[in-house]
């Protein structure tokens, strides 16, 4: 229900992906990302983590 | 990582180089940078995150109604009418937000 931020392998100020993202799509690996701007991201990758109450996600981006 | 745009660049990739990626993050001219703070417009994004706010404070206020009306149903009316009135002040306040915006919006 609420925007979350996303970040890159663990949550911390230095791997911040994307602030304020309301919608996440994933298909076949590639993730993309859109912050309330309608602004995207797109990453190859899986998530890790999903936390619902802190809205945070981490992603793993695949190397 | 790229973001997505369908038109050429005008920078060097040096200027969106993020060591914590690994990769570049690729901005479109017509894109914002918001994660590399390269924000070309704050007070869109602000408008923006307050409009979200009145619409999902509004979305709260009507689950909050939605519990008071569930412990109504156990038989606690003193708490429904309590939690009625805790939406209702939610409800004046988010009121006020949205007069906010409304006024932002005309700047």
């Amino acid at each position: 229900m609420c925007l979350s931020s996303v970040y890159k392998e663990t949550v911390g100020d230095n791997n911040l992906l994307l602030n304020n993202v309301q919608r996440i799509t994933c298909s076949g690996g590639t993730i993309v990302l859109t912050d309330i701007l309608e602004r995207q991201l797109t990453i190859e990758g899986e998530i890790l983590l999903v936390d619902l109450i802190q809205n945070q996600v981490i992603i793993a981006p695949k190397d | 990582m790229h973001l997505d745009h369908d038109h050429p660049h005008t920078h060097p990739h040096e200027e969106h180089a993020h060591d914590g990626c690994g990769e570049h993050i690729h901005c479109g001219e017509h894109i914002n940078c918001a994660e590399c703070g390269h924000n070309s417009d704050p007070r869109a994004e602000l408008l923006a995150l307050m409009r979200y706010m009145v619409g999902h404070n509004t979305q709260h206020a009507n689950e909050l109604a939605g519990l008071a009306k569930k412990l109504d149903e156990l038989g606690d009316h003193t708490s429904y009418e309590q939690v009625m009135q805790a939406v209702g002040d939610f409800e004046k306040g988010n009121l006020r937000l949205s007069t906010v915006l409304a006024a932002l919006d005309q700047k």
